[in-house]
């Protein structure tokens, strides 16, 4: 366990500098500057604010000076926002981003598993048609379009919540459930097709012949078997929660780290978006990398078939 | 040819007008706003002649919403196919090579899929999207970059396996070469895998198409694709909604439509069910 533990320290490590490396140089091949109001700046001053942000150097010092300062911790300096240190401004805006994409992250798979357990154990009747059709309606309608019409229908005609507006708990459940439907979808899928097969195997067979109740069976023996595998789509299922926030965040205007990348691919300001990437390519690959250690926690077949290969 | 108008002409005059259909008696078509409890006829303060009629309304620059609508699909539609056209041409070489292969060339390929799988596809697309000047071309070849993962991952699974069957084992010891057994052994019995791959690859480049214009970094001004009307709807959505539920509604259609072809494709296909 240790060594595959360190292993894939080291594959994160190595992998966290190959991204740095390559948004590095695609940022280099950015065309424009960070500068807004070039055309008005003189020689002068666009020499002394590329010293200032170490843009004269050749461009191979200045990769070295980027990833040193990765190795400190240090993500460079913001262009755009009031110079700040990337580091803390990802840092003060990660807040409202991870709570919204925990609850949603949270709502949508337990719907998801309730959706998908009930559509297995009625299968082929009109329950089960009717939680297909709304999985895949899910699955279809991008979540930008969700967002803006529960936004205009429960925010702004009905007022039920805050229209865009970051103040607690009430102005996040409009963006939660804009982002929870997709994850909802997916884990109601995922979870019918195990459910189903879960369901025709020999031990559900021994409990219902041991005069189990259905319902029994199902909470004590299915349901707990089937949501293992579920467990696997949980690393997909954030990286969607991630892309989404980008534009949900800017929608119900969130603080929030994706609606930060969005702001600073408008103002090209390099250090963010490399430090953003960097960062969300972390983030994914911390929890892809929980993920698999839960998954042969959770499931002790995996650790014995794991100790049989080597 | 179907559209009434050409998609990108402009009359400033006839901006924001709502939704009319001949002589506007159908409810939802009569053309009118209300306008501070008042309702009036748009079309009439418009001056638009008599017996002419935008069905799905016009745009803030005054330009025909069902023209647009419908070039935008074709647009949105070009760019799903392309894409997925682009992805396979990545995807399916590189999951038979690596899975032909094996071994070392196995591992170190797999690498590569994995650094890239572990930046979110998204930012991927944004990054070239960043490089690249916008337009059509460049939209298609940042969602096909990112897209050909999951096509190679289950390609090179396959080949993993059919390269122990012994039809292909004849094929080799019959002395063909490792190109003529990818294409007349190996691919047409991928072509399943292939299918189905290809079917859930289109609904997300048109995601993906319509979220990089909705945040303004897909296909410049003036063409239209279902993510810049969108995006432009959704500025006076509050007051004007039907220029965001028209394309609303058609990109939903669209996913839906060929997420349920996907869907069927596979129960077709998959010998388990």
């Amino acid at each position: 366990m240790t060594k595959y533990l360190i292993k894939r320290i080291c594959y994160l490590v190595l992998t966290l500098f190959i991204v740095a490396s390559v948004t590095f140089f695609m940022m280099k091949l950015m065309p424009g500057t960070p500068y807004t109001n070039q055309e008005k700046l003189s020689a002068d001053q666009l020499r002394i604010m590329n010293e200032q942000y170490g843009l004269n150097k050749p461009i191979l010092e200045q990769y070295w000076i980027y990833i040193v300062g990765l190795l400190h911790g240090d993500f460079g300096t913001s262009f755009q926002f009031n110079n700040q240190p990337v580091l803390g401004l990802i840092m003060s805006r990660l807040a409202p981003s991870l709570q919204i994409g925990a609850q949603a992250m949270i709502l949508g798979s337990g719907l998801g598993i309730l959706l998908g357990a009930v559509a297995a154990i009625r299968k082929n009747t009109w329950v089960d048609g009717v939680a297909t059709f709304f999985s895949i309606l899910g699955i279809s309608i991008p979540n930008f379009v969700l967002a803006v019409l529960l936004q205009f229908f429960l925010a702004f005609k009905l007022q039920m919540f805050p229209i865009a507006l970051w103040d607690g708990f009430s102005s996040s459940i409009l963006p939660t459930l804009a982002l929870a439907v997709a994850p909802l979808a997916n884990t109601a899928r995922f979870m019918r097709t195990e459910m189903v097969d879960v369901l025709s195997s020999d031990y559900i067979e021994l409990a219902k012949a041991k005069g189990n109740s259905r319902w029994q069976t199902v909470a004590k023996h299915a349901l707990r078997n089937s949501m293992i595998p579920v467990v696997t789509i949980i690393g997909p299922m954030a990286v969607n929660l991630m892309t989404g926030s980008l534009v949900v965040e800017n929608i119900f205007s969130i603080p929030g780290i994706g609606e930060q990348f969005v702001k600073s691919i408008m103002t090209n300001d390099y250090p963010t978006i490399m430090g953003l990437t960097i960062f969300y390519s972390f983030l994914l690959m911390v929890i892809i990398l929980v993920v698999d250690i839960l998954y042969g926690i959770i499931d002790p077949r995996i650790r014995l078939s794991e100790k049989g290969a080597n | 040819m179907i559209a009434p108008q050409s998609p990108n002409t402009q009359n400033v005059a006839y901006a924001n007008l709502p939704p009319k259909i001949g002589n506007g008696h159908l409810p939802g078509f009569k053309g009118t706003a209300t306008v501070s409890g008042v309702t009036v006829d748009k079309y009439q303060q418009a001056g638009v002649p008599k017996g002419k009629s935008f069905i799905l309304g016009t745009d803030y620059l005054g330009r025909d919403l069902l023209s647009r609508i419908l070039y935008g699909t074709r647009l949105s539609l070009l760019i799903g196919i392309l894409a997925t056209l682009v992805d396979l041409l990545i995807g399916i070489p590189y999951g038979i090579i690596s899975g032909w292969k094996g071994g070392r060339t196995d591992t170190f390929m797999q690498r590569i899929i994995e650094i890239i799988s572990s930046i979110p596809n998204l930012i991927v697309v944004v990054l070239m999207m960043l490089i690249l000047r916008p337009g059509l071309l460049s939209i298609v070849l940042a969602i096909g970059f990112t897209g050909w993962i999951t096509m190679a991952r289950l390609i090179r699974a396959q080949t993993f396996q059919l390269k122990e069957q012994e039809f292909v084992l004849a094929a080799r010891t019959l002395g063909e070469t490792p190109t003529r057994i990818a294409w007349k052994h190996l691919i047409p019995n991928l072509s399943s895998t292939i299918i189905i791959q290809t079917m859930f690859t289109i609904p997300s480049a048109i995601f993906f198409e319509a979220f990089l214009s909705f945040i303004g970094i897909g296909i410049p001004a003036p063409s239209a694709s279902l993510g810049t009307l969108l995006s432009d709807g959704q500025k006076a959505f509050r007051f004007l909604p039907y220029q965001m539920w028209y394309p609303a509604a058609v990109l939903c259609l669209i996913m839906v439509a060929v997420n349920l072809l996907a869907d069927g494709l596979r129960d077709a296909f998959d010998p388990k069910s």
